[in-house]
């Protein structure tokens, strides 16, 4: 229910859930879904393209628009802001040269650290046995995670993506106060 | 790397080997789907994580590389995966001992840490690149030196020259020195010497005019013979410091022998000044001549007529001859 003092931002977080947390967490999954858009799609503002597909989404809501599902509203704004702005590069075979891997500096390993040891136990403990090991025995590992966790490897493969992604969100929040 | 087709889909997403069509139909998916979405995000790391190790070949690593390093977030996720690896690798469980065989150097190095805690493993780490970054600059110093050194070589011949060069210029400058030395010992003494030789002759100069301000002035003027000749009479120009007045009177050649002289001094066409008997004739590069002396205030600015006559043994007097001069005071 739409009051005055709502902001679109607010309204935005209303629709998506009425539990403000998971209201919240949604909004954060959708912000993601955009980040990653706009960064699949070679735009080099990705951040601040999704905030602005957010903010078209959140004016809407509050002009009066019903937007019944949010997340694939959210792929329409997307996909017209990057139409307006970028044109996608089309992948091809062409022989470019290879760019080189930069090499982690040392305040990223210094915030890799501080950041592992943010995570509970149990998510720490999964994402660094998730990703020990090399070829065949890496799949054994994994397969005997899953086990005992009593999970799918599709499942443990999502909550080992999740933790990481959280981690790689603290280590870049960590890198930018390094 | 073990993927379904749902996965191999997600990889060709990623890849961009999808068609226009096939790419939106999947972009509505995993934005509908949360699942979708997060197994995509799973892929991703999967693809990430084969780059770095080098499992993703060809065309593939191609399109992936360029794909996430285009962007500041890609490079990001590379790196972070990369920090990662590097942490898992450093803490690999003993059971991954025979993979540790293989494993590189760095890694087998970072395993060396994996017993200690991890702000003790970052320590290490930290230490490690300080010893690598003083490494380094000890072989570029090494490096550098080497070179200079190498320059040195090549031009100690030159050095030594222009050692040699300069030991001559200050063995030059030394000798040049002591000559300016002596030569100013030497400025010295003769400037010592015309310092005395000038007071010296000051000394004189003053002593020279005191002597001559002490001694009678006395100024000697030849008077040639006769008036009849029409001659001029002689000019004698008198200084006031003229105290004696020497007439020189030329004795005609014939009157030189009478025993003495007489003169008187006349003024021209007046009376008589002075006069003076027994005058010897005294000798002169003109023959023998009368000498008179004359005060100089006795006579004015005028002409005047010196009779001179001879006196003989016998007391006979004889004319010889008149003179005839003009004073000028000045």
């Amino acid at each position: 229910m739409q009051t005055e003092s709502q902001t679109p931002f607010d309204m935005l977080l209303a629709r998506l859930d009425p539990d403000r947390e998971r209201a919240g967490e949604l909004y954060e999954e959708i912000r993601l879904k955009l980040l990653k858009f706009f960064i699949w799609k070679n735009c080099p503002d990705a951040d601040f393209h999704a905030d602005d597909a957010l903010d078209r989404i959140a004016r809407k809501l509050h002009e009066g628009t019903e937007i019944k599902n949010v997340n694939a509203y959210a792929y329409q704004v997307a996909r017209f802001i990057a139409l307006e702005q970028y044109r996608q590069p089309s992948a091809t075979d062409e022989q470019i040269p290879e760019p080189s891997i930069p090499e982690p500096a040392p305040p990223r390993m210094h915030c890799l650290e501080q950041c592992l040891g943010f995570l509970p136990v149990p998510d720490r403990e999964l994402i660094l046995s998730y990703y020990e090991g090399e070829g065949s025995s890496k799949i054994a590992q994994r397969k005997d995670l899953a086990r005992q966790l009593q999970i799918s490897m599709t499942a443990l493969k999502i909550r080992a993506c999740r933790i990481r992604t959280k981690l790689e969100t603290c280590i870049n929040g960590c890198m930018e106060h390094e | 790397m073990e993927t379904d087709a749902a996965e191999d889909r997600m990889m060709r997403y990623l890849l961009g080997y999808l068609s226009a069509p096939e790419e939106e139909a999947f972009e509505e998916e995993f934005f509908a789907d949360g699942e979708t979405f997060a197994r995509l995000l799973a892929v991703e790391n999967d693809l990430v994580d084969s780059y770095i190790k080098g499992e993703l070949t060809g065309n593939d690593r191609l399109r992936f590389g360029n794909k996430l390093l285009a962007t500041p977030e890609g490079r990001q996720k590379l790196e972070n995966a990369q920090a990662l690896r590097l942490h898992i690798d450093s803490a690999k469980s003993p059971t991954a001992a025979v993979a540790a065989a293989k494993t590189t150097f760095w890694q087998s190095f970072l395993d060396f840490f994996r017993p200690q805690t991890p702000a003790f493993q970052y320590a290490l780490m930290g230490a490690l690149l300080l010893s690598t970054l003083g490494l380094l600059w000890f072989v570029y110093q090494t490096s550098n030196l080497q070179r200079r050194l190498e320059v040195a070589e090549n031009n100690e011949s030159r050095v030594l020259q222009l050692q040699r060069d300069l030991e001559a210029a200050r063995k030059r400058e030394d000798e040049l020195q002591r000559n300016l030395t002596e030569q100013s010992g030497q400025n010295d003494v003769l400037s010592e010497q015309l310092r005395s030789e000038t007071q010296r002759i000051e000394e004189m100069e003053l002593e020279l005019a005191n002597l001559k301000q002490r001694e009678p002035s006395i100024l000697t003027a030849v008077v040639a013979p006769g008036i009849s000749r029409g001659g001029e009479p002689t000019k004698i120009t008198v200084s006031p410091n003229v105290e004696v007045l020497k007439l020189q009177l030329p004795l005609p050649p014939d009157k030189q022998d009478y025993p003495s002289y007489s003169a008187a001094v006349n003024e021209t066409g007046g009376g008589q000044i002075m006069s003076q008997k027994n005058l010897k004739p005294q000798a002169s590069r003109n023959g023998k001549s009368v000498v008179l002396r004359v005060s100089p205030r006795v006579l004015k600015a005028k002409t005047y007529v010196v009779s001179v006559n001879g006196h003989a043994a016998d007391g006979h007097v004889d004319n010889i001859e008149a003179y005839q001069f003009s004073i000028d005071k000045r």
